[in-house]
C-alpha cells in the first residue's frame, strides 16, 4: 500500500469542517475531478454507503464506497469496497482556536492499469497534489 | 471500481466558460440544452452543500450576507448565468465557482 498525507490549519471549529465533509454528497464540492455521488444509504454514518463517480480527461473511475469509521467531529473514513482497495482517512485535531485537518489516503498501487496513466511516482504526485487541494478546498470553504 | 474511457457524458450539460474581461470576480457561462433545468433548485442545492447561506431572487440567488449573486436568464435551449463572488477571498471564489460549474454540468 501507499500512502499519502496532507495537512492545513483551518481557522474554524471542527464541527464545521466535520460537517462538511462528513456528508458524502458534499464530497463533488471540494474533491477535484469527482463528479457524481449517487445512491447514498440511508443510514448516515458508520456503514453508510454511495456510488461515485471520478472522470480525468474523459478517463471514468467509477465504484462504491462505504464510511468505515465516524467519530464525530474527530476523525471520518471511508474505503472503495471494489476494484483497486483505498482508504481515506479525515482527521479534525482542535490546535488554539483553529483546526488541524489532515487527510491521508492509502492505497493499491493499480499495476494492471498503471502502465496506460503514469509511473507510479508520477501517480504518487497526482495524489499528493489531489489531497493538498482537498484539504485546502476544505479551508476555503469552512472559513 | 471501473476504469473506462468515455470521452462524451450523455448525461453532462453542455456548459461553457467564458472569462469576463471585467474582472476575474465575474464569471459568464453559456449553457445549451433540450430543456431548461431548474437552475435556481441545482445552484441552491450546490450552495447548501458547501454550507453556503442563499436566498433565492426570482431568476438570481444573493449569496451570503452580499458576498455574490447568481443569475441566469434564456430560453428553453440556452441560458446565460452570471456568478459574481466578488465578496469572496481568491481561493473561496475559485472553489465555490469550480463547484457551482460542476453542479451545472453534472447535477440533474
Amino acid at each position: 500500500m501507499e500512502t499519502v498525507r496532507q495537512s492545513t490549519t483551518v481557522s474554524a471549529p471542527a464541527d464545521r469542517i466535520f460537517k462538511l465533509l462528513a456528508e458524502p454528497e458534499r464530497a463533488v464540492m471540494f474533491v477535484p475531478g469527482l463528479n457524481r455521488i449517487q445512491n447514498v444509504s440511508a443510514n448516515r454514518a458508520l456503514g453508510c454507503s454511495w456510488d461515485y463517480e471520478f472522470n480525468w480527461l474523459g478517463w471514468i473511475v467509477s465504484g462504491r464506497s462505504e464510511c468505515t469509521r465516524f467519530e464525530e467531529t474527530i476523525t471520518y473514513q471511508f474505503k472503495t469496497l471494489t476494484g483497486n482497495r483505498s482508504t481515506w482517512t479525515y482527521s479534525c485535531r482542535p490546535s488554539n482556536n483553529a483546526t488541524e485537518l489532515t487527510l491521508e489516503v492509502e492505497y493499491d498501487v493499480p499495476q494492471n492499469q498503471l502502465a496506460r496513466f503514469a509511473t507510479e511516482g508520477v501517480l504518487k504526485r497526482m495524489n499528493e497534489n489531489t489531497a493538498r487541494e482537498i484539504v485546502n478546498n476544505l479551508k476555503a470553504l469552512a472559513e | 471500481m471501473s476504469v473506462r474511457f468515455r470521452p462524451y457524458d450523455p448525461n453532462r450539460r453542455f456548459v461553457w466558460a467564458v472569462p469576463f474581461t471585467a474582472g476575474r470576480e465575474q464569471t459568464r457561462w453559456w449553457s445549451l440544452h433540450a430543456a431548461s433545468p431548474d437552475w435556481r433548485a441545482l445552484f441552491s442545492r450546490a450552495l447548501d452543500l458547501m454550507m453556503i447561506p442563499a436566498i433565492g431572487e426570482g431568476d438570481a440567488i444573493a449569496i451570503g450576507s452580499g458576498t455574490g449573486r447568481v443569475s441566469w436568464r434564456g430560453t428553453p435551449r440556452w441560458t446565460r448565468i452570471d456568478v459574481d463572488l466578488q465578496g469572496m477571498s481568491e481561493k473561496k471564489q475559485a472553489v465555490v465557482k469550480a463547484a457551482l460549474l460542476k453542479a451545472a454540468r453534472y447535477a440533474q
